[in-house]
C-alpha cells in the first residue's frame, strides 16, 4: 500500500480506529489496550479526566510518539507501519490546533498561518496572502495579520492556530483542548467556528480533546470517554445524554463530583498547621 | 554484596555511567551536525539564512569590533615592554598580529559569539521546544532540523570567518593606537612588520579554525535547544536555562580543545 495514501482522494472520509493500542512514555503505561473507533466525517470529542492521557492520545494520532503497542488505523493504512514517506503522505492530510496555538514567536500571524503553504508549495506571495488573509477572516482575526503571538490573547492565538492548521485543507482536524482557558464568550466562539468549519467540510474528520462538559454538547456527533487506563464509552452523542452510567454521570454533572471530592477529602489539615499559616499570611498581608 | 563492597564501587561506577552518558552524548551530537549539515542544501534556505547572518553577523559587529580594539591594545601594550627589555620594540607589530590571527582572533570571535548569539540560539529553540512549536512545524511535514539547524549553522559558517577578519584587522588597529600613539613606536615600521609577518599558512590555519568553531558553536547551541526537554536535571522553563548555560560552557571548551588540536595540525 506504501504509496497508496498519495493517491486518496481529497474528500474522502477518514475514519480512525485504534485497535489494542496501548500508549505510555517509556515504562509508564497511560491507555492499555484500548480498541476504539472514530467515524468519518463526524466530530469526535474525547472526554476524560486531567492526566487520563487525551491528549498523549492526539499527539499518537498526529504520530508525534509511537504506541508501546498497537495499532492506529487511517482507513485501511496502520500508521505506524507505512514506509517514512507514506507516513509522511499520510500526515500531510492532518491538521493539528495545539493547545496554546503553537504559533511560531519569530513570525507574524500572517506568516504563521501561510507557513505550509510557503515550505511545501510554490505559490506566489500574492496568493498565499490572499489565502491567508481568507483563512484569518474565517476565524475572525483578518485585522491582526501583522500582530505577532506574543501581542494576542490566548483565544486569539488558538484561533490562528486553527487558521493555520486549515490551510493545507486537511480532511483530518486534531484539536487539542480548543478551550481550554478561554473565557465563556471565547470558548462559545472557538466551539461556534469547529460547528461552522465542520458544515463547510461535511467530510472532515474532527477529534477534539476537551474537558469542556458545554464544548461537548454543542459539537459532539460521536464522544469517547477515557478513565483509568481504559475507554469508559464510545459511541454517539445521542447516547451519551441517555446513558445511567454512574461514572459517565459523574462526569456529564459536574456538581457530583466536586460534592464527592469535598466528601471524600483523605487528609485532614493539623489545627496548629493551619494557625501557622493563617499567622504566617495575615502578617504578611499587614507588612509595611 | 556487602556494604564495604558498594562503596568500593561507587566510584567506578560514576566514572562509567558519566563515560557512557558522554560518549552517547558525542554520538547523538554528531548525528544532529550531520543532519543539520545535509539539510542545508534543502528547500528554500536563502531567506533563512539571510535572517540569521543578520541575527548572528551584523548584530554582533560593533562588539567584535569593541573587543578586538581592545584586545589589540593590550596586546600592545604587554607586548611593548616584554619587548622592549630585549630592546625588541620595533617587532611589536609582528607579535601583535601573529598573536591575532594565528590564535586570539578565531577563538575570541568565537566565544564571543556563543556567548552573544549561541545563548540566543539554544534558548529560542529551547522554548520552540517547550512550546510545542517544535511539534507543529512536524505536523505542518516541515522539518525541523532544516527549517531551523541548518541555516543557523550555515550562517555561521558565513559569518565566523568574516566576523574574525573583522576581529583581526580591528586588534591590529587598537595594537597601532597604544604602540604609536602612546608609546611614540615608529608607525611605518609597525605596519611594515604586520604586512612581512603574517603568512598565506598563518591566513589559512586561521579560517580553517574560524570554520571548524562555526560548526562546533552552531551544532551544539542548536542541539541544546533541540533536546532541552529531555534533559534529566530539569523540565520546563529551567530546562531552557541549563539547557543555555550548557551550550555556552560546552562551546567554549570545545573551542579550547578544538584550537589546540588544529594549532597542534598546523604548527607540527
Amino acid at each position: 500500500m506504501n504509496n497508496a495514501a498519495m493517491d486518496m482522494e481529497p474528500t474522502k472520509s477518514w475514519n480512525i480506529r485504534l485497535v489494542d493500542l496501548t500508549l505510555g512514555y517509556e515504562d509508564k503505561v497511560i491507555l492499555d489496550r484500548i480498541n476504539a473507533s472514530m467515524p468519518g466525517g463526524k466530530i469526535t470529542v474525547i472526554l476524560g479526566g486531567s492526566g487520563g492521557g487525551k491528549s498523549t492520545l492526539l499527539r499518537h494520532l498526529v504520530g508525534l510518539r509511537k504506541p508501546l503497542s498497537g495499532k492506529i488505523m487511517l482507513d485501511k493504512y496502520d500508521l505506524f507501519e507505512l514506509s517514512d514517506k507514506s507516513f509522511r503522505a499520510l500526515r500531510r492530510r492532518m491538521g493539528m490546533l495545539f493547545q496554546d496555538g503553537a504559533l511560531l514567536g519569530s513570525l507574524s500571524l500572517a506568516d504563521n498561518v501561510g507557513l505550509p503553504l510557503k515550505e511545501h508549495t510554490g505559490l506566489s506571495e500574492k496568493t498565499i496572502a490572499e489565502v491567508v488573509q481568507y483563512n484569518l477572516d474565517l476565524v475572525g482575526l483578518a485585522d491582526y495579520g501583522d500582530y505577532y503571538p506574543n501581542e494576542l490573547s490566548g483565544g486569539m492565538r488558538k484561533r490562528a492556530g486553527l487558521a493555520r492548521a486549515m490551510i493545507t485543507s486537511p480532511p483530518i482536524l486534531l484539536c487539542d483542548e480548543p478551550t481550554s482557558g478561554l473565557d465563556p464568550i471565547n470558548a462559545a466562539q472557538m466551539d461556534a467556528l469547529l460547528v461552522s468549519l465542520k458544515k463547510q467540510n461535511p467530510d472532515m474528520t474532527i477529534v477534539v480533546v476537551s474537558h469542556d462538559i458545554e464544548s461537548l454538547y454543542t459539537i459532539a456527533d460521536h464522544v469517547m470517554v477515557l478513565n483509568n487506563g481504559g475507554i469508559a464509552y464510545n459511541g454517539s452523542m445521542e447516547d451519551l445524554k441517555q446513558t445511567k452510567d454512574p461514572f459517565l454521570r459523574r462526569f456529564l454533572d459536574r456538581n457530583t463530583i466536586y460534592e464527592e471530592t469535598r466528601e471524600d477529602l483523605r487528609f485532614a489539615m493539623r489545627p496548629e498547621t493551619r494557625n501557622k499559616v493563617q499567622n504566617a499570611l495575615d502578617a504578611w498581608l499587614d507588612k509595611g | 554484596m556487602s556494604a564495604l563492597a558498594k562503596n568500593i564501587l561507587i566510584l567506578p561506577r560514576f566514572f562509567a555511567d558519566h563515560l557512557h552518558m558522554l560518549i552517547r552524548e558525542i554520538g547523538a551530537m554528531s548525528i544532529f551536525t550531520a543532519i543539520g549539515m545535509r539539510n542545508i542544501f534543502t528547500g528554500k534556505q536563502f531567506p533563512k539564512v539571510l535572517r540569521q547572518i543578520h541575527f548572528i553577523g551584523s548584530n554582533s559587529l560593533f562588539l567584535i569590533a569593541l573587543i578586538g580594539f581592545f584586545t589589540g591594545m593590550v596586546l600592545g601594550l604587554q607586548g611593548y615592554y616584554a619587548l622592549a627589555t630585549f630592546g625588541s620594540e620595533g617587532v611589536l607589530g609582528t607579535l601583535v598580529a601573529l598573536s591575532l590571527v594565528r590564535e586570539l582572533g578565531p577563538v575570541l570571535t568565537a566565544i564571543m559569539i556563543t556567548g552573544r548569539a549561541g545563548s540566543a540560539m539554544t534558548a529560542e529553540i529551547g522554548v520552540m521546544r517547550i512550546s510545542e512549536q517544535l511539534d507543529a512545524l512536524e505536523v505542518m511535514d516541515i522539518n525541523p532540523y532544516g527549517f531551523l539547524v541548518s541555516p543557523r549553522m550555515l550562517a555561521s559558517i558565513v559569518v565566523f570567518p568574516l566576523l574574525t577578519s573583522v576581529f583581526n584587522v580591528v586588534g591590529i588597529l587598537g595594537g597601532y593606537f597604544t604602540g604609536v600613539y602612546l608609546l611614540g613606536l615608529n608607525g611605518g615600521i609597525y605596519l611594515h612588520r604586520v604586512q612581512s609577518s603574517v603568512q598565506f599558512d598563518d591566513i589559512f590555519s586561521c579560517y580553517v579554525k574560524c570554520l571548524i568553531f562555526a560548526v562546533i558553536v552552531s551544532a551544539v547551541c542548536c542541539y541544546k535547544g533541540f533536546y532541552a526537554h529531555m534533559r534529566q536535571d530539569s523540565v520546563g522553563p529551567e530546562a531552557v536555562s541549563n539547557a543555555t548555560t550548557s551550550a555556552v560552557v560546552l562551546s567554549c571548551i570545545l573551542i579550547l580543545i578544538f584550537d589546540y588540536v588544529a594549532t597542534t595540525f598546523f604548527t607540527v
